[in-house]
């Protein structure tokens, strides 16, 4: 059974994903409003993939702190990164080798288009 | 004429003209009584003579009568009337021809006087009709003619005459010395004050004026720099006003584009989420309503859609570079492709040139011109001139100090004269203001508008300093 950590400081978006996950048929969702909170989660859960947003309210690019601190360890989780940003500059660094972040892939949060 | 004779000339010209007047007039004044006390005077001087000169003639032909050498008369008479003035004394032969026996001629006599000129002499020589000529006769002799001559008199009137007008003349010239020199030390006083004023207008408020010797003058400066002190404060608080109202103003735009993205932004997602969530539910269920089910939550979607675009247009506006690490080259593209969209009759050049990173003020500056353009204006054209350049610092300093000149011309209405400044184009200059710039608006009444802006450009940022500062204003 697949399990999905999902990291976003705001409820009602992490209820949203919820709903989004389990309509997907995911049933093992765990959710943290902290990257901290997060990253306990991910030692003890030890999902099979990470959502985590770019853009945190007390952090502008702490879902990239994140997944920098996380591949430190485990290089294999997949993670997708949940973003307002367009931008491929931000983009690439997520996902780029350089900063050996590898993010499998980035959603937009403002519309359906979204994972490549 | 008489306003560009007298008017348009200078006070201290008015003055130097009007003293020169009537010191000529005081002159020709001088010179009417003169001539004609000059003219009275050599007419009693001629009668006289020639009273005296017949007396004597008559008292010597008798004297040399008596004697019985009447035949001497003519080397006699000469010697004795040696020393009588203005007659001229004259032999009549038998044939009417006069000789001349006094005054002798001799040379140079006349040398020490100078010869009037002759209108001198026509406005002074006495009227001696009839009286000027005397004869004596006797038995046994030639008559005597004696004629007034009032030339040397003339001539004495003349010299006096002359000496006096040199005087005059360098007297006058010393006056009108004097008074150019004084005047222009006490109206010195009212130029620098018109000086100051030209300096006042064109908004240098710190000009100070030095306070002049006279008194009533002094008062005067003395007003201006308590005015020009009183200008200078309040437009320094003015200024910082504007300045203040300036970052309150960003800042509400900040919070509120920070509120638009935190949460409006999860909201909008939290609701295309569940609705999504219903439309899947909606999929599974069998039943007549699923399609209205299904049809209701495509309608939500479209309108949360709807929101989401107006919210990220917000966003852009109120906070625009936010959402990422753009440049404001594509920023400002993007801003004139938005304004392109919504004013569909309104066409805008744009000609950018190489650009380097500048602040928010001249995105700023190109949204208040446009918007004050097409909103104001009723603009249907517009040319926007983007482009750095190496300047000179204003200071004179030779460094060269490289600004960023943006031109923004339309075909609108313009602004009237008499209209104040609104709110945007004063914040804009405010603006520009505090980074050391200048805003000119240049405006003729449905002529359309021009705006030219200049920043002075601060030396480049290391790279990475820059990128920390542009993901550190991100959020």
């Amino acid at each position: 059974m697949t399990r999905v950590l999902v990291i976003d400081d705001h409820p009602i978006v992490l209820q949203g994903c919820r709903q989004l996950l389990e309509d997907a048929g995911v049933e093992n969702i765990v959710q943290a409003q902290t990257l901290a909170d997060g990253f306990r989660l991910y030692r003890m859960q030890k999902p099979d993939v990470i959502i985590v947003d770019l853009a945190m309210r007390t952090d502008a690019l702490g879902g990239l702190s994140f997944i920098r601190r996380l591949r430190l360890h485990d290089t294999r989780t997949p993670v997708l990164v949940f973003t307002m940003h367009s931008d491929p500059v931000i983009v690439s660094r997520a996902r780029g080798r350089r900063h050996r972040l590898c993010a499998q892939g980035h959603l937009l949060r403002r519309g359906a288009e979204g994972l490549p | 004429v008489l306003q560009k004779l007298w008017y348009d000339r200078p006070v201290r010209t008015q003055l130097l003209i009007a003293v020169g007047l009537i010191n000529l007039l005081a002159a020709l004044a001088a010179v009417a009584v003169s001539v004609l006390n000059t003219r009275t005077a050599t007419q009693v001087e001629i009668e006289a003579s020639l009273e005296i000169a017949q007396r004597f003639v008559s008292a010597t032909i008798k004297d040399l009568a008596a004697q019985g050498k009447l035949d001497q008369l003519e080397g006699e008479l000469p010697l004795q009337l040696k020393h009588l003035r203005h007659v001229r004394i004259m032999f009549m032969d038998v044939m009417g021809q006069l000789t001349v026996v006094s005054p002798q001629l001799a040379a140079g006599a006349d040398a020490g006087n100078r010869q009037a000129p002759s209108w001198f002499a026509a406005l002074v020589r006495p009227k001696l009709v009839g009286r000027a000529v005397r004869v004596v006769a006797a038995e046994g002799m030639n008559p005597v003619v004696i004629v007034g001559e009032p030339a040397d008199e003339i001539a004495e009137a003349w010299q006096d005459f002359y000496s006096l007008a040199i005087v005059w003349l360098a007297l006058d010239a010393l006056i009108l010395a004097v008074l150019y020199v004084v005047l222009g030390r006490v109206l010195d006083p009212l130029a620098s004050l018109s000086r100051g004023m030209l300096k006042l207008e064109d908004g240098h408020y710190a000009t100070r004026l030095q306070t002049p010797k006279v008194k009533e003058l002094a008062v005067i400066t003395n007003r201006f720099n308590t005015l020009a002190e009183a200008l200078d404060v309040a437009r320094e608080e003015n200024s910082g006003l504007y300045r203040q109202l300036i970052s309150v103003q960003e800042e509400e735009r900040r919070d509120i584009a920070n509120e638009l993205h935190d949460e409006a932004g999860p909201c909008l997602f939290g609701i295309t989420a569940n609705a999504s969530s219903i439309q899947t539910i909606a999929d599974q269920l069998k039943g007549q309503r699923t399609g209205e089910i299904a049809h209701r939550v495509g309608e939500i979607l479209a309108i949360v859609e709807r929101l989401k675009l107006m919210n990220r247009a917000l966003l852009k506006r109120l906070r625009p570079g936010s959402h990422g690490r753009v440049g404001l080259a594509e920023l400002i593209d993007e801003l004139i492709a938005g304004f392109e969209r919504s004013h569909p009759g309104t066409h805008i050049l744009y000609a950018p040139g190489r650009l380097a990173k500048s602040d928010l003020t001249l995105y700023r500056c190109i949204q208040e011109g446009i918007t004050n353009a097409i909103r104001h204006g009723r603009a249907s054209n517009l040319s926007i001139d983007l482009l750095e350049e190496a300047g000179h610092r204003r200071d004179g300093a030779k460094r060269p100090h490289a600004v960023l000149r943006l031109t923004l011309s339309d075909d609108g209405r313009g602004i009237l004269p008499a209209t104040p400044k609104g709110f945007g184009l004063t914040t804009m200059t405010e603006r520009v203001k505090s980074l050391g710039g200048s805003c000119a608006i240049e405006s003729e009444h449905r002529k359309g508008t021009t705006i030219r802006v200049e920043i002075p450009l601060q030396r480049e940022k290391p790279e990475r300093a820059r990128a920390l500062e542009l993901v550190g204003g991100m959020s």
